[in-house]
């Protein structure tokens, strides 16, 4: 088995470097780390809301890279396949964690139908505002948000890592942008 | 109609949109004042996004201690073999392949030298089960055997944690009996638990106590079978008309798992859709089952390396889910691509156990890989274990 540099997997595509952390290559998997970590901190911290528990799914995740890497077959990009397993990680980790993330959703669901375009709250400090918001929002909508934006991920790849139809992901985003609205809405008027 | 184009807008803005459907939507916002607002508030939402993504993302800890250990670990002794044999083998072997004897234990087999044709299998990985898979405390349930009670093999049952249903453990006893072969059902979609190996070679099913209970289609409409209780189910099975089969138990959510003919486990039918006959008063109720977040928290084989003749154990531990399926498929080292098609597939297997196989002496195939399985609102949470074959000499 030849083993390449440490610095050489940094430049290998995805399909090769899976491949080689597969063969048992520690510094493969040294740069998948590198290259798929933020991503997956990232959406374990959309998942989960805490940074201690994303950062310790996280490992997690790289630790089912390792041993699954041969399982990847290719038939879905490296984002989606590492994405869906951060995210199977994260349902059980999750389940420990706070419930009240879920509860806030029923919350905002009572407040009815209130419409009201975001630029009425164009004046206040919009960016800030919205990124405030995001916080508040149950997981599944800031979930569904990052695979969008962040990873940028297509709707049939963000329904494959979400485990739900398309139809649903579109239908999440259009709640999240809702909910959206009501927190910057409530925001503004308190 | 605006919905229609407002669906697309987001995939617009994270540029994700293929090029035709994006130029498609930007001649619409150009004439759509409606769309254009709503384009600008996604870009709002999708900044934030990002911004919000990159401060999350930022200061990667290191790789941790655990798993650099691990990786040092496997690292030992992961070492991929190319069989050197000639190919013309290969497919005379494929057609003779034979994974011999899948036997279901739960915890310590230390002495299989009573049951005829079952050969004995290493506790390692079982051991290793128990200890990396920290639980409360298990029991073990004896089985009763055509030989007469055995306590070293038996059902896992603990009284408290997740899994006690997955196990059947209102039943006091299963029975393992040796089967010969026979034709499986042409019905079943997969083979049920355990089924007879082709070649006709012995293997073992878990037969269950006498059920006085039995369900059939309620008119002449085929009911389907699933491997689980899961909404989004595998189907293992179809039940027709004139078909009756056992009832083992009832879940919660009011299914009904059924015994495969011959032994083992079909799946579940919703109540709703059989009809029952006999004594139903007496099947068992399932506890509430924990089956909302499934999670494969070990599946290992007990060594990666094997030669003919050698056996291998294959174990799992699945929180959430009252039934795996493990499937075997041949493995192309060179291609690194397992095959489409499995040689072999084990539905309705309970979410804690192991299956020991003997490769067959004139198995000449490279590998073997393993996947375990199941299904849960569309989602196939599967790992895979590779097993590389090498010649005898």
């Amino acid at each position: 088995m030849t083993h390449l540099d440490r610095h050489a997997y940094a430049d290998l595509p995805d399909s090769a470097l899976i491949k080689a952390i597969a063969k048992g290559e520690a510094a493969a998997l040294d740069s998948f780390y590198a290259r798929y970590g933020p991503a997956v901190l990232n959406f374990l911290f959309a998942r989960l809301g805490n940074r201690q528990q994303a950062e310790e799914v996280l490992q997690d995740v790289m630790l089912a890279v390792w041993r699954g890497a041969s399982a990847f077959r290719g038939d879905s990009r490296v984002l989606t396949w590492i994405l869906t397993i951060a995210r199977n990680r994260a349902i059980n980790a999750y389940r420990k964690y706070s419930p009240n993330v879920i509860a806030f959703e029923d919350e905002l669901d009572m407040q009815g139908d209130d419409t009201g375009p975001l630029e009425r709250v164009e004046r206040l400090n919009l960016q800030s505002s919205v990124r405030e918001a995001i916080e508040l929002l149950p997981a599944h909508h800031r979930e569904v948000l990052t695979l969008i934006f962040f990873n940028q991920l297509s709707g049939e790849e963000a329904a494959s890592v979400l485990g739900v139809s398309v139809g649903t992901v579109k239908s999440r985003l259009f709640r999240a942008k809702e909910n959206l609205r009501r927190l910057l809405q409530s925001e503004e008027l308190s | 109609m605006h919905k229609h184009w407002q669906e697309e807008i987001p995939f617009y803005v994270a540029e994700s949109l293929d090029s035709a459907s994006a130029r498609a939507l930007e001649d619409h916002l150009a004439q759509c004042k409606h769309c254009r607002q709503y384009l600008a508030e996604w870009q709002l939402i999708a900044e934030a996004v990002h911004m919000q993504g990159s401060e999350w993302s930022r200061g990667l800890p290191p790789l941790a201690q655990h798993v650099r250990e691990t990786i040092r670990e496997r690292q030992e002794d992961i070492i991929v073999h190319i069989s050197d044999r000639p190919r013309g083998w290969r497919l005379l072997a494929a057609a003779a392949f034979v994974v011999i004897i899948a036997l279901l234990v739960f915890l310590i087999l230390s002495d299989f030298g009573e049951v005829p044709d079952v050969p004995s299998t290493e506790e390692t990985s079982i051991a290793r089960l128990a200890t990396r898979v920290p639980q409360t405390p298990l029991s073990i349930l004896p089985l009763e055997t055509s030989q007469g009670v055995r306590d070293d093999v038996g059902i896992l049952s603990t009284p408290t944690s997740s899994f006690t249903s997955t196990v059947l453990p209102t039943r006091p006893a299963a029975t393992i009996q040796p089967r010969q072969p026979t034709q499986s059902s042409p019905e079943m979609f997969l083979s049920p638990v355990l089924p007879i190996m082709p070649q006709g070679e012995v293997a073992a099913a878990l037969m269950f106590p006498d059920s006085a209970c039995t369900a059939g289609p309620r008119g002449m409409e085929p009911v389907i079978i699933y491997s689980t209780v899961q909404e989004s189910r595998l189907e293992s099975g179809i039940l027709y008309a004139q078909d009756r089969l056992r009832v083992l138990r009832r879940s919660a959510s009011d299914q009904l798992q059924l015994e495969a003919p011959g032994g083992g486990v079909a799946g579940w039918v919703d109540a709703e859709d059989v009809a029952l006959d006999g004594d139903c008063d007496q099947v068992p109720t399932a506890s509430a089952t924990d089956v909302s977040n499934p999670v494969i928290s070990h599946f290992e084989l007990d060594r990666v390396i094997v030669q003919p003749g050698e056996s291998v154990t294959l174990s799992w531990h699945m929180n959430g889910e009252t039934a795996v399926q493990v499937s075997a498929y041949r493995y192309d080292v060179q291609q690194e691509q397992p095959d489409d098609q499995p040689l072999q597939t084990y539905v309705g297997l309970p979410a804690i156990g192991s299956l020991s196989f003997v490769i067959p002496m004139d198995f000449d195939g490279e590998a073997l890989v393993f996947s375990l399985s199941f299904d849960k609102e569309g989602n196939d949470l599967r790992l895979w274990q590779i097993l590389t074959v090498t010649s005898a000499d």
